[in-house]
């Protein structure tokens, strides 16, 4: 019964430690690619793990505000285990490109991400976040690479994340001569998660993506590979409009 | 004779001020349609938004994006001016960079 609680407590924290900001065109990584002055994004999110057993939701909205400029929004709600702990924080993020360079075939942009996560109840503390990201594309392939770092500001540890991210086409072969066809991208990541008190735990995630122009369906296995040897599940789905 | 050389420069005045107050295209290409080069773009989820804000721009009757010849081409409504600089503008407003146009 103790150890039970003990673990609630653990999942808790970790869950309202670690609101999950998953915007990319990579899974789990953060991405520098555009969303056009006035466009949105909305990505939904379902992530299920092993060890410690749990199941959450995660709601992500990413606003242009100009070419350079993005607001991105995450909010997470735990489904299991039950508890009263259901609702995580919110997590705002500003990401400012600093850099880009264009070339017809290929494209390479770095990114600030600066922001807070905000606590949604009286009894809990905020965090400041502070990161880069970076982006490099190139016919079939994308590369996407960032690290964050937050802050607990009152009784919130510290936590920390890295992500390593390749996305391959590996359907259509060509493009269709004018519009846009569904494509295929196969996706690898190597991520690393921190908590302040614990070492940092590094995952493999694999998955798959089905693109289209205005939405995405996809989904991944991820798997620790220290730690805890804990193996997840995450299936999300995005609208562009 | 001079009434109808008159009427043979006229004739061929306005023919000349019609053509040349639309297509700058390639050669051989229709009328009211532009293309112009754009570089940076990625997925088709990427793109999505340049195609949408060139959609919205007054008098365009239908643009559209190659990811494979990396351009948009946009057809005007027949009879209207193309405005480079505003196409350009979506284009940066949309991410990407603005290339020629051809």
């Amino acid at each position: 019964m103790k150890s039970a609680s003990k673990n609630i407590t653990l999942i808790a924290i970790v869950f309202l430690l670690f609101p999950q900001l998953l915007w990319a065109m990579g899974l789990r990584s953060f991405v520098a690619l555009p969303i056009e002055e006035g466009g949105h994004v909305i990505r939904l999110i379902a992530e299920q793990n092993k060890r410690p057993s749990n199941t959450y939701l995660s709601a992500n909205y990413a606003y242009g505000i100009s070419a350079k400029q993005t607001l991105l929004l995450s909010l997470p709600y735990r489904l299991s285990p039950s508890g009263s702990e259901r609702t995580g924080n919110i997590s705002a993020l500003y990401r400012h490109i600093i850099w880009q360079n264009d070339s017809p075939n290929s494209t390479t942009r770095i990114g600030l991400l600066g922001g807070a996560v905000l606590a949604t109840k009286k009894e809990r503390d905020s965090s400041i976040q502070a990161g880069i990201v970076s982006s490099f594309y190139q016919q079939r392939y994308e590369f996407d690479a960032d690290i964050l770092y937050r802050q607990g500001l009152g009784n919130n540890k510290n936590t920390g994340r890295y992500d390593f991210s390749w996305q391959y086409r590996l359907s259509p072969a060509h493009y269709p001569e004018w519009g846009s066809t569904s494509e295929w991208d196969g996706v690898i990541e190597l991520n690393g998660r921190y908590l302040e008190g614990n070492s940092t735990t590094h995952q493999i995630t694999t998955g798959l993506q089905w693109i289209h122009k205005q939405w995405v369906l996809e989904g991944g296995i991820f798997h620790d590979l220290n730690n805890k040897h804990n193996t997840g599940l995450l299936l999300s789905t995005r609208l562009h409009f | 004779m001079k009434s109808l050389l008159s009427t043979i420069i006229v004739l061929f005045s306005l023919l000349f001020i019609s053509s040349t107050a639309f297509s700058k295209g390639a050669d051989g290409a229709p009328s009211d349609i532009y293309e112009m080069n754009v570089n940076g773009m990625t997925c088709p989820f990427c793109v999505y938004g340049i195609e949408k804000k060139l959609n919205k721009l007054a008098h365009v009757k239908k643009a559209r994006v190659s990811l494979k010849q990396k351009k948009v081409q946009i057809e005007m409504e027949h009879g209207q001016i193309f405005n480079e600089d505003e196409v350009r503008k979506v284009i940066t407003d949309s991410g990407f960079t603005p290339g020629k146009l051809l």
